[in-house]
């Protein structure tokens, strides 16, 4: 069955020109593409690719120079798309003369949502985004981290089918990054669509479903996370670690196969992961220090204390 | 005595001719939006303008007060924190001090309570526009600069409820201060104003007339002589001759006449009667010393408009010598005692039902008695006095007047700063507050003089416009000799004829800040009135006209505007 699109991009075209109508960039090129309901679509690209243009097109905050686009079939103009839609900006500007409280209670009211309701929500996602202490905070005297969480926040206010992060994980801590990543995942699976653009690219690969790749204006490539990354024509094996002899031997079978041994190693963990094992194991065992030289050991999955082997081949799959 | 003459304030002309305005307005800009779309998208550009013209009267009628209201309270909390309200610890300073320097006890008491109350109301507007001109100014441009609107337009909120709920949010702002500021400023001028000044303490409630004259020969004439002396403001009439000032009031009834302490002169005792009390503001003109210890004599006729020859009758008390630069007071009885020329007997005159017309009307004629002196007066310089109203009445009348003010100097600060940066905003404001104060005459009367000279044949623009007057200027030219006739005196005369004609639009889209200035009645003790220029039903009717046209011009530039444009 055809995914239901819950966003419509056809041969969206954007040139900025300066003050006497002449052209000074153009920012997007023919961008065609669709946005499936329920999924997690990154935008990537490098710096000017075009990726927060088509957001803010998205958005209605720019216009198109051509093409059309569509919200669940409403133009990107039209207001009353935005009761279902949330936006993260690249930077949170929110009002720093409100505190956390008075932030969410008035973009409530922008959603007409009742006073009961408004105080229920604001409570429900100020514990959410983990703000709990500095709730009555002016928004001034928040670090970039809590801007951050609180501009998530007030994208969730309105319960929204779709939303819109630009860079969320921008000036969020290690474990920031995590929460808000396991917060997309959620959103996923309440059914949400999150439109999230971002040139960190672990953190795309980590959440999204479908990615689209941008440069200089133009769509490079679109699919779904898994078809992009595979690689056809290799295999990898992965196994606990193997003596030398046992090597020789998976050598010679891969030999038979017609498949040559490229290359052994034990293969290595982001360090994203190491970071967020040793502040996990450092708060389960405080007092442990770096003595020497010497790492302590950790208890994630693969760590440095339990070393393995990848054997990769190249040839058919196995 | 008013530095203006009150002319009658006409509202359903005034309504007809702002509709007219703004339709006139509307079409053009419609026609010039279809052309664009036109000329940039073909039918398809067309169709982008109606449809965004419609979605936004759609946007406008579907205004929600609950978002409008949020945006309002977002404003008051923005003031609050960003200290908007310090105006309070200037305007406390100001009054702390200034007692020291107003206090004369050499003045006269109504002079002590017109510097006073001047001094209050002044202040009131100093302070007050700064803050309705910033505020309103900087808001959104700075929402924009700081990307806060964008969260803010990414929300259900239709742009017509930003530029709304901002309006409200800055009138709101400084309605608080205006009403802070003017309750302590009453109470500041209670206090201040001496004892014995407090009688002055009153809003007056005059009757003012048409003025027209009467020429030696019996003529009427619209002016009086000119004896080279302020000739705009005040006519004269010479003594001893048949001219005479005539002054028309209307809505004369018996309310109008004030309860006032009369000494018998037989018995000396006092007693309150009801008088028709008429005060008068003259000048003298000598055209020789004569007796320098006494004013110019004055008499007043009373007269039926209708017939004023049957029903002239001279009150024998109201001959008096006038004081220059004060108030003389001239109370009239009711029944007025006078002597048949014709047969030499006695009768009594009943003013109101021999006198005034049966619809009220009342002539007064003012005839001077000194041979070869002038008397000058213009309208407002005698008028009937009705029972006084407190000082309250006329202060928080000018003060509304002042809110009125502000409120539209929000609406077209708010409006600038939808299409244009703070700064900008600011000095587009300050520009149309300018035009439309001090330099507002004097564009009247270029445009009216070049209106009558269009339409009357009779009329010719002396001078001629703008780049006429500098080909005169540099040329050495006084204004009455004719240019030479020729190509370039036709292409000058053009040129000038474009631009005046353009000037005369461009009038009513500029507001006239003078109608605002209803504090003069209540520093010179008048009561604010409510339908003359200026006035309380002009300055709201003003605030109004604008308000319309702003929040249109503010939605679509807000609507039409790219917020991330690069």
């Amino acid at each position: 069955m055809q995914p239901e699109s819950v966003i419509e991009i056809r041969n969206l075209t954007k040139v900025y020109r300066d003050f006497w109508g002449r052209k000074k960039v153009q920012a997007l090129n023919s961008l065609s593409l669709d946005v499936h309901r329920g999924e997690v679509f990154g935008l990537l690209g490098p710096n000017g690719s075009g990726k927060t243009t088509t957001l803010k097109l998205l958005l209605g905050l720019l216009f198109p120079t051509e093409g059309e686009i569509r919200i669940l079939g409403k133009t990107a103009t039209d207001v009353e798309k935005n009761k279902y839609i949330g936006y993260l900006p690249e930077e949170s500007y929110l009002y720093r003369f409100l505190n956390a409280e008075e932030t969410l209670d008035f973009y409530g009211r922008l959603f007409g949502l009742s006073s009961s309701e408004r105080k229920t929500r604001s409570d429900r996602l100020i514990k959410l985004v983990k703000l709990d202490h500095a709730r009555r905070r002016q928004l001034k005297e928040y670090s970039k981290g809590m801007t951050r969480r609180i501009g998530l926040a007030q994208a969730l206010i309105n319960d929204p089918e779709i939303i819109f992060l630009d860079e969320p994980t921008s000036g969020l801590d290690p474990n920031g990054r995590r929460d808000v990543k396991d917060l997309i995942l959620q959103l996923k699976s309440e059914g949400k669509t999150v439109v999230m653009c971002s040139h960190l690219l672990a953190e795309i690969e980590d959440v999204c479903d479908r990615v689209a790749i941008l440069y200089n204006g133009e769509l490079k490539l679109l699919g779904t996370v898994d078809e992009l990354l595979q690689s056809q024509g290799e295999t990898q094996l992965r196994t606990t670690a193997i003596p030398q002899d046992a090597i020789r031997e998976v050598e010679a079978v891969l030999a038979r196969h017609g498949a040559k041994l490229e290359g052994v190693s034990h293969p290595k963990r982001t360090l994203e992961d190491l970071f967020l094992d040793t502040v996990s194991s450092s708060a389960a065992r405080p007092g442990q220090r770096f003595v020497d030289g010497k790492v302590p050991p950790t208890t994630g999955d693969g760590g440095a204390a339990e070393p393995a082997v990848t054997a990769a081949s190249s040839g058919s799959r196995t | 005595m008013l530095t203006f003459n009150p002319q009658p304030f006409e509202f359903l002309p005034a309504l007809g001719t702002w509709l007219l305005v703004l339709v006139a307005f509307t079409v053009v800009v419609a026609v010039f939006a279809f052309i664009g779309g036109l000329l940039t998208g073909g039918f398809a550009g067309v169709r982008r303008v109606f449809s965004g013209l419609v979605r936004g009267v759609v946007d406008l009628v579907s205004i929600s007060p609950g978002r409008t209201w949020a945006i309002t309270q977002l404003t008051f909390i923005e003031a609050r924190r960003r200290k908007a309200f310090l105006v309070f610890v200037v305007f406390a300073l100001v009054f702390m001090f200034a007692g020291w320097f107003l206090t004369g006890s050499e003045q006269r008491a109504d002079e002590q309570v017109k510097v006073f109350v001047g001094f209050v109301l002044t202040t009131l507007s100093l302070l007050i526009l700064p803050v309705a001109l910033l505020l309103s100014c900087w808001g959104i441009p700075e929402d924009i600069r700081r990307r806060s609107l964008h969260t803010v337009v990414t929300k259900p909120v239709r742009r017509s409820e930003i530029v709304v709920g901002r309006m409200i949010g800055y009138v709101g702002i400084n309605t608080i201060v205006l009403l802070v500021m003017g309750l302590v400023g009453y109470f500041w001028i209670v206090r201040q104003v001496p004892d014995e000044a407090k009688s002055a303490l009153v809003s007056r409630v005059p009757i003012f007339g048409d003025l027209r004259f009467i020429d030696r020969e019996g003529k009427p004439k619209r002016e009086g002589v000119n004896v080279g002396d302020i000739w705009q403001h005040r006519s004269y009439i010479e003594g001893a001759t048949p001219e005479r000032a005539i002054f028309t009031f209307d809505g004369v009834t018996p309310d109008a006449m004030t309860s006032v302490v009369v000494k018998d002169p037989e018995t000396g005792e006092t007693r309150e009667e009801e008088r028709l009390r008429i005060e008068s503001t003259f000048e003298a003109f000598r055209t020789y010393k004569g007796d320098m210890s006494r004013g110019i004599y004055v008499q007043y006729y009373f007269a039926n408009p209708d017939d004023p020859e049957k029903t002239r009758v001279a009150d024998p008390n109201a001959i008096f010598a006038i004081e220059e630069f004060k108030l003389n007071v001239q109370n009239i009885p009711r029944k007025i005692q006078v002597v048949d020329d014709e047969t030499g007997a006695e009768r009594t005159v009943d003013l109101f039902e021999d006198v005034v017309s049966d619809d009220g009307r009342l002539q007064v004629e003012v005839a001077a008695l000194d041979g070869a002196q002038y008397l000058g007066m213009a309208k407002a310089d005698l008028f009937i006095r009705k029972p006084d109203r407190p000082f309250a009445s006329g202060y928080f009348k000018a003060v509304f007047g002042i809110w009125l003010m502000t409120v539209l100097v929000v609406v077209l600060g708010v409006t600038a700063s939808t299409f244009a940066k703070g700064p900008i905003a600011t000095l587009l404001t300050l520009t149309l507050l300018v035009i439309g104060s001090p330099f507002r005459g004097f564009m009247d009367e270029l445009s009216n003089n070049y209106l009558a000279s269009v339409t009357r044949s009779n009329v010719t623009l002396e001078g001629g416009g703008p780049l006429e007057s500098i080909v005169r200027i540099v040329k050495h030219m006084n204004p009455t000799t004719e240019l030479a006739p020729g190509v370039s005196t036709t292409v000058i005369q053009s040129v000038d004829h474009v631009f005046l004609a353009g000037l005369s639009l461009v009038r009513y889209v500029i507001p006239d800040f003078g109608v605002y200035n209803l504090s003069e009645y209540t520093s010179k003790g008048y009561d604010v009135f409510w339908s003359t220029d200026p006035g309380l039903l002009r300055a709201m009717a003003m605030t109004l006209a604008f308000l319309l046209p702003c929040i249109l011009l503010g939605y679509y530039s807000l609507r039409f505007r790219e917020l991330e444009s690069k």
